[in-house]
C-alpha cells in the first residue's frame, strides 16, 4: 500500500477526532440521527484510516486483534442477555423493563441507548477485524 | 403464558451462535463450544413439541417483541403454517449439524453461520409481518452466501457471487412489493394486511395490488428456484461444502416456499394457481432432463432438487386443501431423502476427491452403510414403495387431479429413476466392471472417512425415510388436521394394489430411458444439453421474463 | 418528478448488474438500486408531515415507519455489499481477472 504524505499526515490528525465522532452516534442515536449501527461503522473507519495511513502493525498495537475478537463475543453475548431482560420482566424480548409514565425521558429511552452502545462496539470491533484480517492477507 | 414460549425458537439459535463466537475466542476449548451450539437447539425442539397440543385445537398465537402494540412492533405468530416450518427446520438442521460435528475441519467459524442461517429460518417460518419477512430473508442469505463460498475453493466463491447477485436482485423486488402495499393499505403486518383485503372482496383488484403481489412472489420466487430464477441453484449446491449443500437443498429452499404460501394463501392470490401449476409442470421436466444429462454427481442433484420443488409447486397450484397437505407432504419427505442423497454422495466424492460420476465407483465395498443409506435415499426419490417417496408422489398424483400438467410429473417421474440408475454407480459396480481393490490411505481418505457421528446421521435419516413411507398415510392426516383442523376424509389405499402396479410401468420406462441416455446419440446429446448453461448476463433475462409472467397473469 | 429520478436510479442499477462484465461495477451497481428502492421508500414517507419523529413530535413528525424500515435495509444492504466484494477480492486473487465472463468459462472448466 503506497503511503502518500497527505494520508499520512491527515490520518494522525483526523483518526481521533473520527473515534470520537463514532462515539457521538452511537449515545445520540435516540436523538439524532445515529444509532447503533452507524456510529460502529464510523468507529470501525477511524481504525482503518490507521491502518490504511500507518500500515497494519501500528494499527495493531493500538487495538490488538486478539482484544477485538473478545470484544465482539462478549458484546454480542450482552446484547443477547440484554434482550433478555424485558422477557424476565414479563414485556417481551428486547422490551424495556422499566416503563412507568411518570419518569422522565430517559430511563424510557434507556434501553435504546442500551442496545445502542452494545451494537455500536459490536459492529465497531467486527468490522474493523474484518479489515485487519483483509489487510493482513496481502 | 405459552405464548412466551415462541421467542425461544428465535432466541436459542442465536445464543447458539454467541456461543460459537466464544469458540471463535477461546481456540482451545473449540470443540465444547461447537458442541453448546448443538445444545441450543433443544429450546426451539422443545417449544414447538409444547406448542403443538394448543395448535391442534385451533388456537393461534401472537407475540410481540418488545411489548409494541401491533402496527408498530415486529410480531411473530404461531399457527399452523409456521409450525409446520419450524417443525420442518427443527428436524434437519441438527442432523447436519451433527455431521458437520464429525468432521474435524468444520470449525466455530462455521457453526457461528450455521446459527445464523437457522435462526434467520426460523425468523421467515415465525414472522408476524412482511418487512421481518424481508430481515430474516436477508439473514438467511448472508448466512447462505458464506457458507458456500467457506471452502474457498474457486468454484465456490464463483457460484456464491452468482447466488449473490441474483438473489440480491429478487430481494430489490420484494422490497417493492412491500412499497406498494405499505403505499396502498399503511400497515405491514400480514394478519391486519389479510382482513383488510377481506374486507373489500379478496385482493383489492387494482393495479397496485397486482403488481405487489407480482414482485413479493418474483422476490421469493428467486429463492425457491422454480424457472425461470432456477439458474442460480445447480452451481451454488454443487460447489458448497457437503452438510450445506444437504441443508440448502433440504430446508433453505422449503422454507422460502412456505413464507410464499403464508404470502398467497393470506393475500387472496388464488388466481396465480394457474400459472404456478404450470410453472412446477416445466420446472420439474426442464430440470430432470438436465440432470441426465450432468456428469458431475452433486451438479445432477441439484438439478433434482430443482425438479422435486417443481413437483411441490405444481401440486400447491392444484388449489385444493388436499392439494395443499400433498405439498407440504412431498416438501417434508424431499427434505429428508435430499438430505440424506447430499450427505451419501458428498461423501463419496469427497473421498475419491473428483466430482465426476464416471470416475468414481464402487465406494460400497469401503463404506457399506453409506451404501445402503444411498440406495434407500435413491429409492426415495424414484418413488419405489415403501419409502416416502413413493407415498408423497401417490398423493401428489390424487392431489392434481387428473389436470393436464399431470402428464409432465409423470414423465419427470420415471426420467428421475434413469438418472439415479446412472447415479448409482458411484457405489455400486456398473456390469461391466468387476469391484475393484480398496484404496490406500491418502490424506483425503482421513478426511473424508465419514466416523461414527457421520454414520449415525446417515442411518437415522434413512430409518426416517423409511418410516414417513411405511406410515405415509398417518403423516399426511396428521398434517391436514394441523393445517386445517378437520379431519382428512379422503384416505389414500397407498399400499393396494392399484397403487403398487402403477409403479411397474414408472420403473420399465426409466430402465428404458437409461438405457437410451447410455448410448451415443444419448451422450451427444447430453454433451450439448451441459453446454447451455447460462452465464449472469442471461440469467438476469430470464428473471426479468419472469417478472412481466407473473405480473402479467393478473389480466 | 422525484418519482421519475428515483425510477432512473432504480433502472440504472438493474442494467448495470446486468450488462456490465467486471465485478466490482456489478457490485457497484448494485449498491445504486438499493438506493433506488431505499429513496422511494423514504420519498413517500416524508410526504405526510413535516419533522423528524423525535419524542415530543407526536402530531407533526413525518411518518417513522419507512425511516426504521430503511435503517435496516440500508444496513442490510452495506453487510451484502461488503461480502460481494470480498468475493469479488477473493475472485481477483484466484484468477487473475476482474471480467465475469472469463472466470465463469475458467471456473467451469476447472471442475469438468
Amino acid at each position: 500500500m503506497k503511503k502518500t504524505t497527505i494520508l499520512d499526515l491527515v490520518s494522525r490528525k483526523l483518526a481521533p477526532f473520527m473515534l470520537l465522532f463514532g462515539f457521538y452516534l452511537l449515545t445520540y442515536g435516540h436523538l439524532s440521527p445515529g444509532g447503533g449501527f452507524q456510529g460502529g461503522v464510523v468507529i470501525a473507519s477511524g481504525v482503518i484510516l490507521l491502518a490504511i495511513s500507518r500500515g497494519v502493525d501500528a494499527a495493531e498495537a493500538v487495538f490488538p486483534v486478539a482484544v477485538l475478537t473478545r470484544v465482539e463475543a462478549f458484546a454480542f453475548f450482552l446484547l443477547l442477555a440484554a434482550g433478555l431482560a424485558g422477557v424476565a420482566a414479563g414485556i417481551g424480548f428486547l422490551g424495556n423493563p422499566v416503563v412507568r409514565s411518570d419518569v422522565q425521558a430517559v430511563p424510557r429511552a434507556g434501553m435504546i441507548l442500551l442496545f445502542n452502545i452494545l451494537i455500536g462496539i459490536k459492529v465497531g470491533a467486527g468490522v474493523s477485524l474484518i479489515c485487519m484480517h483483509l489487510f493482513r492477507e496481502e | 403464558m405459552t405464548e412466551d414460549i415462541v421467542i425461544w425458537i428465535l432466541v436459542s439459535p442465536l445464543f447458539g451462535a454467541a456461543a460459537a463466537l466464544f469458540g471463535k475466542v477461546f481456540k482451545s476449548a473449540e470443540r465444547v463450544f461447537c458442541i453448546l451450539t448443538l445444545v441450543s437447539f433443544a429450546g426451539p425442539i422443545a417449544a414447538l413439541l409444547v406448542l403443538l397440543e394448543p395448535l391442534l385445537d385451533g388456537n393461534v398465537f401472537f407475540y410481540s417483541l418488545g411489548g409494541w402494540p401491533e402496527p408498530f412492533g415486529i410480531s411473530l405468530v404461531m399457527d399452523p403454517f409456521a409450525w409446520v416450518s419450524s417443525a420442518l427446520i427443527s428436524l434437519i438442521t441438527p442432523l447436519i449439524a451433527l455431521f458437520a460435528l464429525g468432521n474435524r475441519k468444520y470449525g466455530a467459524h462455521f457453526f457461528f453461520f450455521l446459527m445464523l442461517l437457522t435462526a434467520g429460518m426460523y425468523g421467515v417460518a415465525l414472522t408476524g409481518d412482511l418487512f421481518t419477512m424481508f430481515v430474516g430473508f436477508e439473514i438467511i442469505a448472508i448466512a447462505a452466501y458464506v457458507l458456500i463460498a467457506y471452502e474457498g475453493t474457486p468454484t465456490g466463491l464463483v457460484a456464491s457471487f452468482k447466488y449473490l447477485m441474483l438473489s440480491t436482485t429478487g430481494i430489490l423486488f420484494f422490497l417493492l412489493g412491500i412499497f406498494l402495499i405499505y403505499r396502498d393499505l399503511g400497515v405491514l403486518s400480514i394478519a391486519k394486511i389479510s382482513a383488510l383485503l377481506e374486507s373489500a372482496g379478496g385482493v383489492r383488484n387494482t393495479h397496485t395490488m397486482h403488481l405487489a403481489l407480482a414482485s413479493l412472489c418474483v422476490g421469493i420466487g428467486v429463492r425457491t428456484a422454480f424457472i425461470p430464477f432456477h439458474t442460480w441453484l445447480p452451481e451454488a449446491h454443487a460447489y458448497a461444502p457437503h452438510p450445506v449443500s444437504a441443508l440448502l437443498s433440504g430446508v433453505l429452499i422449503k422454507v422460502s416456499f412456505f413464507a410464499m404460501v403464508r404470502i398467497l394463501m393470506q393475500f387472496g392470490g388464488s388466481y396465480m394457481s394457474e400459472l404456478l401449476l404450470w410453472i412446477g409442470g416445466f420446472t420439474a421436466i426442464s430440470a430432470v432432463i438436465s440432470a441426465l444429462a450432468q456428469s458431475d454427481a452433486k451438479r445432477l442433484l441439484a438439478y433434482h432438487s430443482i425438479s422435486q420443488m417443481g413437483y411441490i409447486l405444481a401440486v400447491f397450484g392444484a388449489g385444493s386443501s388436499f392439494a395443499l397437505t400433498a405439498s407440504f407432504f412431498h416438501a417434508l419427505n424431499h427434505a429428508l431423502f435430499k438430505s440424506l442423497l447430499f450427505l451419501t454422495v458428498g461423501t463419496a466424492v469427497g473421498l475419491r476427491g473428483v466430482r465426476n460420476l464416471y470416475k468414481i465407483s464402487a465406494l460400497g465395498r469401503r463404506i457399506p452403510l453409506f451404501g445402503l443409506a444411498f440406495f434407500v435415499g435413491a429409492l426415495s426419490i424414484s418413488g419405489i414403495p415403501p419409502f416416502n417417496g413413493f407415498a408423497s408422489k401417490a398423493y401428489i398424483s390424487s392431489g392434481m387431479g387428473g389436470s393436464p400438467a399431470y402428464v409432465l410429473l409423470w414423465i419427470t417421474s420415471f426420467l428421475t429413476i434413469a438418472s439415479f440408475v446412472k447415479l448409482s454407480r458411484i457405489y455400486f459396480p456398473g456390469p461391466k466392471e468387476p469391484f475393484p481393490a480398496v484404496q490406500p490411505d491418502t490424506a483425503l481418505v482421513r478426511d473424508y472417512l465419514p466416523g461414527k457421528l457421520e454414520h449415525l446421521v446417515v442411518i437415522v435419516l434413512a430409518l426416517m425415510c423409511l418410516g414417513t413411507g411405511v406410515f405415509g398415510v398417518p403423516v399426511a392426516r396428521f398434517l391436514h388436521q394441523l393445517l386445517y383442523t378437520e379431519a382428512l376424509e379422503y384416505s389414500l389405499p397407498l399400499f393396494g394394489r392399484d397403487k403398487l402396479l402403477s409403479v411397474v410401468p414408472a420403473v420399465l420406462l426409466g430402465a428404458f430411458a437409461f438405457r437410451l441416455v447410455i448410448t451415443r446419440a444419448g451422450k451427444g446429446f447430453s454433451a450439448r444439453l451441459k453446454a447451455l448453461a447460462p452465464d449472469l448476463h442471461t440469467v438476469l433475462l430470464f428473471f426479468f421474463i419472469g417478472l412481466i409472467a407473473f405480473a402479467a397473469v393478473a389480466y | 418528478m422525484a418519482l421519475l429520478m428515483i425510477g432512473t436510479i432504480f433502472i440504472v442499477g438493474l442494467w448495470g448488474i446486468m450488462n456490465k462484465a467486471n465485478m466490482v461495477k456489478k457490485v457497484m451497481a448494485l449498491s445504486i438500486a438499493n438506493s433506488g428502492i431505499i429513496l422511494l421508500f423514504i420519498h413517500y414517507g416524508s410526504l405526510s408531515g413535516e419533522t423528524a419523529p423525535i419524542e415530543g413530535t407526536r402530531d407533526v413528525m413525518v411518518d417513522p415507519l419507512p425511516q426504521a424500515l430503511m435503517l435496516t435495509a440500508i444496513v442490510v444492504g452495506i453487510c451484502v455489499v461488503a461480502l460481494a466484494l470480498v468475493l469479488v477480492y477473493r475472485l481477483y486473487l484466484q484468477f487473475g481477472t476482474l471480467d465475469m465472463r472469463l472466470i465463469e468459462k475458467k471456473a467451469w472448466k476447472l471442475n469438468d
